[in-house]
């Protein structure tokens, strides 16, 4: 039953494509000449303004992956389509946004500065700003903090401005990888509602996010589809419908629907790490 | 949310705080602990080779006392005041032509490997070109006026400048690479808002290296155009007439020059590079 109305929900979503990965392979040389295959022929459809989470073990490509979608990587073989067009021309009309791992904020640049340097490179595109940069840091929590310097933030507080940073140009499609990885348990699990409410406010204007995790339960808490990635070389073993109502809450993240998902995820990434071969057969 | 504890000031520790707030009281108190130990280090070593002259039996021609050093030097204390104002005028000019055709051919050496390579073997055959072998060129080309000298100066301070661009310009936060590019930044907007501010604290490195050489530069153009001033044609003339105790006196003049040059730059260093590592972890 839980199957079924997934089905339906995610074919409502598939309508139109936020962005779409046909066969992508990402093969690396290595150090001896050797050939490192990170992806192996993934296609992946991100449905507009769904919140779809790729999760795996460590080192299967779930971050080439996301490069190659945001146009930071070109791929072996395969194509990454964003919003109809290439990546490249989606970054061009500034409707592609990226926030990484790590807040990658300018140290000689305050908080202000920061969010608004997307304005101040390429301006010969003609996109507007969608929100103030007052708008965002207020959206972000941050309107006290706008003088300061990235290191005298925290870090939960350097991955707001990295969000911030994002969406001056209210991008359509949010590209995320691992942006909370770095964080301490307690300020991870606060960035996730933190994340939520940001993308159900005007601003956030329910995004097409991309979501790059090795957190089960970050996946599931945020998620409409989890894309479950099996080892090296990375392909889709799976994509789990999350059943959970929006808007969502930490509360929920001890309900038995909440767990239940967690432990089917679980399940699927406990055969990919324990027993290489036997995920195979459950690839849809 | 909690606030971070905001840093004092990291930069220019005591000083330029006392300077901004109070009267000369409070700035003699906030400068003395830097200016003291090296000036009892110098008079320290000026007694013990006071001693040495005295017991040992040196003889004025070839070791002056400090105390005829300093005898000679306040005697004649506006001569050397002024001619060390011409030398440090020289350093400085050399210092500045220097380092900026340095950083100028350094931005072209670390945007193409190419050129690095075309052009790093023909900076290194101008550095170690003998400078003395060709100041009485400069001369020639340049004729008598400021121009052979600061062009002297300028050789011998371009090439630290130069190494240091290269390898900051190049050392940047791939990460923040990254983002630029993921917002279709061109290469000089990479250049003007992540390559050139990272390399600042390499700049500044180099230069404090390069404010000595540019002392040496001054020096040996002022020998090779004695007659027209300076503190080393001062040392060409003094050495001549076997006045030890005036030539170690302009020797003492540079000294003080340089520390003063060097104090100098350390000061804009602390004021521009305040959110840099290392005006964060060392202080006091």
């Amino acid at each position: 039953m839980v199957q079924a109305s997934a089905q339906s929900r995610s074919k409502s979503a598939a309508t139109t494509t936020a962005l779409r990965l046909h066969d992508v392979s990402v093969r690396y040389v290595g150090g001896r000449g050797g050939e490192l295959a990170a992806l192996e022929k993934v296609s992946l459809d991100l449905g507009a303004g769904e919140f779809l989470s790729v999760v795996g073990p460590s080192g299967c490509g779930k971050t080439s992956l996301l490069r190659v979608a945001g146009g930071l990587l070109t791929p072996s073989e395969g194509t990454a389509e964003v919003l109809g067009g290439s990546p490249a021309e989606a970054q061009e009309a500034k409707r592609l946004g990226l926030v990484f791992q790590e807040p990658a904020l300018l140290p000689w640049r305050d908080v202000r500065s920061n969010v608004r340097l997307p304005l101040e490179v390429n301006r010969s595109a003609t996109a507007q700003p969608a929100a103030s940069v007052d708008e965002l840091l207020h959206l972000v929590g941050l309107t006290e903090f706008e003088a300061y310097r990235p290191h005298e933030l925290s870090g939960g507080m350097q991955q707001r401005v990295a969000l911030a940073r994002a969406l001056v140009f209210g991008p359509e499609v949010l590209l995320m990888d691992e942006p909370f990885g770095a964080l301490d348990e307690i300020t991870r699990e606060q960035m996730r509602y933190e994340l939520l409410r940001v993308r159900d406010s005007a601003a956030g204007a329910r995004k097409s996010v991309l979501f790059v995790t090795h957190s089960v339960a970050e996946a599931v808490a945020l998620s409409d589809r989890v894309a479950v990635m099996s080892r090296r070389p990375g392909q889709i073993k799976a994509i789990m419908p999350i059943e959970l109502a929006r808007p969502r809450s930490p509360e929920e993240e001890r309900s038995n629907a909440f767990l239940d998902q967690v432990d089917r995820i679980r399940a699927l990434l406990r055969d990919e790490l324990g027993d290489g071969f036997s995920g195979s057969d459950a690839r849809p | 949310m909690r606030e971070p504890a905001r840093p004092q000031s990291p930069v220019l520790p005591a000083a330029a705080r006392g300077l901004g707030r109070f009267g000369w009281g409070s700035v003699t108190r906030a400068v003395l602990p830097y200016a003291l130990p090296p000036l009892i280090a110098a008079v320290l070593a000026g007694i013990t080779w006071e001693l040495w002259v005295e017991l040992a039996d040196v003889s004025k021609f070839v070791v002056p006392r400090p105390s005829a050093v300093a005898e000679a030097l306040f005697d004649d204390f506006g001569f050397f005041i002024s001619e060390g104002l011409r030398t440090l005028w020289v350093a400085v000019g050399g210092l500045a032509l220097g380092a900026l055709a340095a950083l100028a051919l350094a931005s072209l050496m670390a945007h193409s490997r190419w050129l690095e390579r075309a052009l790093l073997p023909i900076a290194i055959g101008i550095k170690v070109t003998p400078i003395v072998a060709v100041a009485p060129l400069f001369v020639i080309w340049f004729g008598f006026g400021w121009e052979p000298k600061f062009a002297i100066a300028a050789m011998i301070t371009y090439f630290p400048v130069l190494i240091n661009a290269i390898v900051g310009l190049r050392d940047v936060d791939p990460r923040s690479l990254d983002f630029l590019r993921s917002v279709r930044a061109s290469p000089w907007e990479v250049y003007r808002t992540l390559r050139l501010p990272s390399a600042l604290p390499y700049l500044f490195a180099a230069l404090k290296i390069a404010a000595t050489l540019s002392l040496i530069g001054a020096v040996i153009a002022e020998f090779f155009t004695s007659g027209q001033g300076g503190l080393g044609s001062v040392i060409a003339i003094e050495n001549r007439e076997l006045r030890l105790d005036r030539l170690f006196a302009a020797v003492v003049m540079l000294a003080v020059i340089g520390v003063l040059l060097n104090v100098g730059i350390s000061i804009v260093e602390r004021l521009w590079l305040s959110w840099h590592r290392s005006s964060l972890t060392t202080r006091g």
